[in-house]
Order: C-alpha cells, then sequence, then structure tokens
C-alpha cells in the first residue's frame, strides 16, 4: 500500500505538470472507489457526480499541493460536496438519498458460500449501515482516508470516528453471520476460535 | 441503531475487537489471521479492481485534464495561484488565531512573550487610543530592551514589528509571489507552506496590508525614505486610518489633515 501510494505521488506530481499519462493513473486509481464511496450517497447519480468531481479536480490540480494521501482527502471533499449539492437539488418527493446498488446477481445461490461477495453486494452491505456508520467505513476503507482526514471531512472528532467505524465493522460482521453465508466459510475450520 | 449486538450475538459472530478493526481499517495487519475474518473478505470485495464500467468516463475526465491544461497555461504560469490561495488562507487562520488569542488572553501572554503587543496594536479599528496625532509616539510601546532595530527608526516599519530584518526577506519573497498576473481562484485546498509567511501577515495586521507593509519595509531599508523624516509621521485618528499603503502620498495627506486640525 505504502508503495503504491508513493507511486501515485508520483503520479500525482507527474500530472501536475501535465503529464496525461499519470493524470489516467491517477483516475483509475481513484475512480472505482469515488464512485462506490458516491453510489452509497446519492445513488444512480454517482457517476455524473463522479464526472462532476473531476471535472473540478482537472481544474484545480495544478494548483493543489501535498501528496497522494491529501489527494484522496481533496477528492473526497470536493465529490462529497457535489454529492451534497445533487442531492439538494432533487425533489424533495424523489427516492432516498442512500439509495443502495443492486445487490449482485451474476453469482449463482449456489457457489454462493464459497464465492467471495461480489463489490457491489459489499459497498450494498456497507450502505444499509445506519449512516454515520456508513459512511465512516466507506471514508476509511474504501476512500482510503486515514481517521483525521475523516474525521475533518465528517466534522467530528477523530475518536468519534474510530469508535464509529469500529462500531460499523462490527455491525458488518454481525449481518454477514446472520446472512448465513459468510463469504469465506468453510475456509477455515479453526476460524472459530477467538482470538485473545 | 437497529443493529446493536444482542448479548446473544456475541459468541456467534468471529469476535471483531478493536485491534483486528483496526488492522482491517489500515490494511496492516498485525496478526494473520485478520485475512480471514468474514469482514476482510467484504472489505476487499469493496475494494476490488475496477471494472470496465467504473471506468468508462476516463476518456472524458482526460479531455477535461487537457482542457484545464490548456485554460491554465492561458492564465498564467501554474502555481502563483496556488500561493496566493495559501496566503489568504494562512492569513485568515492567522487572523482568527490572533484575534482569539487577544480576546480570550486579553493579550497577556503574548505581552509576556514579546515586552509589548507588536500585532494587538496594528489592526485597523481595534481602538487606538484616543490621543491627538503628534504624540502618538508616546503611546507606542518601547522596544524591548536588547532588541536590536533594523530598518529605519520611527514609524516607518509597523510600529513595535520584531524582527523586521527577517521579515524584510519575508517580504521580498511575498512581494516576489504576489506581483505577477493574477489568476482566479483555485479551488484547492490550504495546507502546506506557506505557514512560512505567517509572521508577515501578523506583523503587518492582516493579509490585505501586507503588499504596502512590505513595499514600505523595503524602501525604508534600501534608500532610506526619500521624501519623509518619518519620526513625526501621526497615526492619524483612530478607526479611520486604514494603514500606509505609500509611504509618499498618504503621508502628504495625512500631513495635511493634521496641520488642518
Amino acid at each position: 500500500m505504502a508503495r503504491t501510494d508513493k507511486r501515485l505521488s508520483a503520479a500525482l506530481r507527474a500530472a501536475q505538470r501535465g503529464d496525461q499519462d499519470a493524470f489516467r493513473r491517477l483516475y483509475r486509481a481513484v475512480q472505482p472507489r469515488l464512485v462506490r464511496y458516491l453510489s452509497v450517497l446519492v445513488g444512480e447519480a454517482a457517476d455524473q457526480v463522479a464526472a462532476q468531481t473531476w471535472q473540478e479536480i482537472t481544474q484545480g490540480l495544478g494548483d493543489f499541493r501535498g501528496d497522494f494521501q491529501r489527494f484522496r482527502g481533496w477528492i473526497t471533499v470536493i465529490g462529497r460536496g457535489r454529492a451534497l449539492e445533487n442531492l439538494r437539488g432533487r425533489d424533495p418527493g424523489a427516492p432516498t438519498s442512500r439509495q443502495q446498488p443492486a445487490p449482485a446477481g451474476d453469482s449463482g445461490d449456489a457457489d454462493r458460500a464459497t464465492e467471495p461477495p461480489s463489490t457491489d453486494a459489499a459497498i450494498a452491505l456497507i450502505a444499509g449501515l445506519p449512516a454515520d456508520q456508513g459512511e465512516a467505513v466507506l471514508l476509511r476503507v474504501v476512500m482510503g482516508l486515514n481517521t483525521r482526514q475523516a474525521a475533518e471531512i465528517l466534522g467530528r472528532t477523530a475518536e468519534a470516528i474510530e469508535t464509529t467505524t469500529h462500531q460499523g465493522l462490527r455491525n458488518l460482521a454481525d449481518r454477514l453471520e446472520r446472512a448465513g453465508a459468510p463469504p469465506r466459510a468453510g475456509d477455515e475450520p479453526g476460524a472459530e476460535v477467538n482470538r485473545p | 441503531m437497529s443493529f446493536d449486538r444482542h448479548p446473544s450475538d456475541r459468541n456467534a459472530a468471529r469476535d471483531l475487537d478493536e485491534d483486528t478493526a483496526e488492522d482491517l481499517l489500515t490494511g496492516i495487519w498485525r496478526d494473520p489471521e485478520t485475512a480471514t475474518h468474514p469482514v476482510a473478505g467484504l472489505l476487499a470485495a469493496a475494494t476490488a479492481p475496477p471494472t470496465a464500467r467504473e471506468l468508462r468516463g476516463e476518456d472524458a475526465a482526460a479531455a477535461a485534464f487537457r482542457q484545464a491544461r490548456l485554460e491554465s497555461r492561458r492564465r498564467g504560469r501554474l502555481g502563483r495561484t496556488a500561493h496566493r490561495a495559501l496566503l489568504e488562507i494562512v492569513t485568515a487562520k492567522v487572523v482568527i488565531a490572533l484575534a482569539v488569542a487577544g480576546t480570550a488572553a486579553g493579550g497577556a501572554a503574548l505581552a509576556a512573550n514579546t515586552g509589548h503587543l507588536p500585532v494587538l496594536e496594528s489592526p485597523p479599528r481595534s481602538p487606538a487610543p484616543a490621543s491627538p496625532p503628534a504624540t502618538t509616539k508616546a503611546t507606542r510601546p518601547a522596544p524591548p530592551p536588547g532588541q536590536p532595530r533594523h530598518g529605519p527608526p520611527g514609524a516607518s516599519t509597523a510600529p513595535g514589528t520584531p524582527h523586521s530584518s527577517a521579515l524584510a526577506g519575508l517580504c521580498r519573497s511575498f512581494l516576489a509571489l504576489e506581483r505577477p498576473g493574477r489568476g482566479r481562484k483555485p479551488t484547492v485546498p490550504p495546507r502546506s507552506s506557506a505557514a512560512e509567511f505567517a509572521p508577515l501577515v501578523a506583523a503587518a495586521g492582516g493579509h490585505a496590508k501586507v503588499a504596502g507593509y512590505c513595499e514600505k519595509v523595503l524602501s525604508g531599508k534600501q534608500h532610506k525614505k526619500p521624501d519623509d523624516p518619518s519620526e513625526k509621521k501621526p497615526k492619524g485618528p483612530p478607526g479611520k486610518e486604514k494603514k500606509k499603503d505609500k509611504p509618499g502620498k498618504k503621508k502628504e495627506k495625512k500631513a495635511k489633515r493634521v496641520k488642518g486640525d
């Protein structure tokens, strides 16, 4: 992860100097996660909001100062702002903001137990968490922000974010358990052993 | 919250303690068993490599990138605008911090440190001592003992500014950044570097005043104040005087006003 970050920090600098290929590398690294995060906030408008976000990113890129970690924070701030804008512009009667992506339909039920969940299914599960937990998990895990960055963006303390994120993960564990199809069931016979 | 754990769940699910949670979040697994936790699989799926569908906007983004490059080249050299934005933001922070320090601590801490209140004295509209302009000098605190005086004596540098030679250096860099063509304000977030200008901003009493302040500092240093005996420079009526921008013109005006009084 650290090495990837270093490479992407280098790509970031190159993109700031005008290297389009470097910019594409950045895009490929960030966009999928951005869209997944945004899909939880704005549902199907995620692609559109992501495009607006990139538009803004390209305009400010030359002036941005910081490494890739900071860049992640920046793009999250912009993406989230655009998402909230998008939500504000909606009909009050429109479907709820926290639309969940359709659960994965591509894997047959038969091999479900051995298949890892699809990305969509995973995001849908996270989206089903209480809003604060879901967003905290998304910021930390999907957007790759650290606690401090997430805290800044959500306007809470780092401790609060830590607690909320852990709650979110525990909730996810419970939900997986209840679903009865933990993605790795059967992998680990010794998995039941309680950790110290 | 609908999914709080029930006591009965506690042992049913594999325990997800704080350490495991943190490992999962950071991706640095102190315990290899973390990898086998069901939630690890879930998070891995959430961060799986992109599908083609997710990257279908790439060409459009690249086009936006090229467009932005063209525009920025038209705007002028890249980077300058960033410094402007940084300065503005840092300035705002410093000003707020000073205001807070001033109100919360009553300036006592500052006073204790420096022997006077260089910053709190200079901002506009601060209730300056209501003394006649000609006697302003008396209301100015004396420089702390042992502090070398650089630059012209008297009011040509802002009253009581410490380390004016260091400030002169900062001024030069500041003006170098400020002068070239101004671009539009970027949407880039703050941070990094320009904290170096904070002392300068503080000494000038605000970002808007830095340029004028610097011109004064530098002109004073370089050619000993062409047209002004500086010592007599009146401080102006409280609350009205904004900040002396150009040493020459404004002073003349002010001198007239003083005479008129």
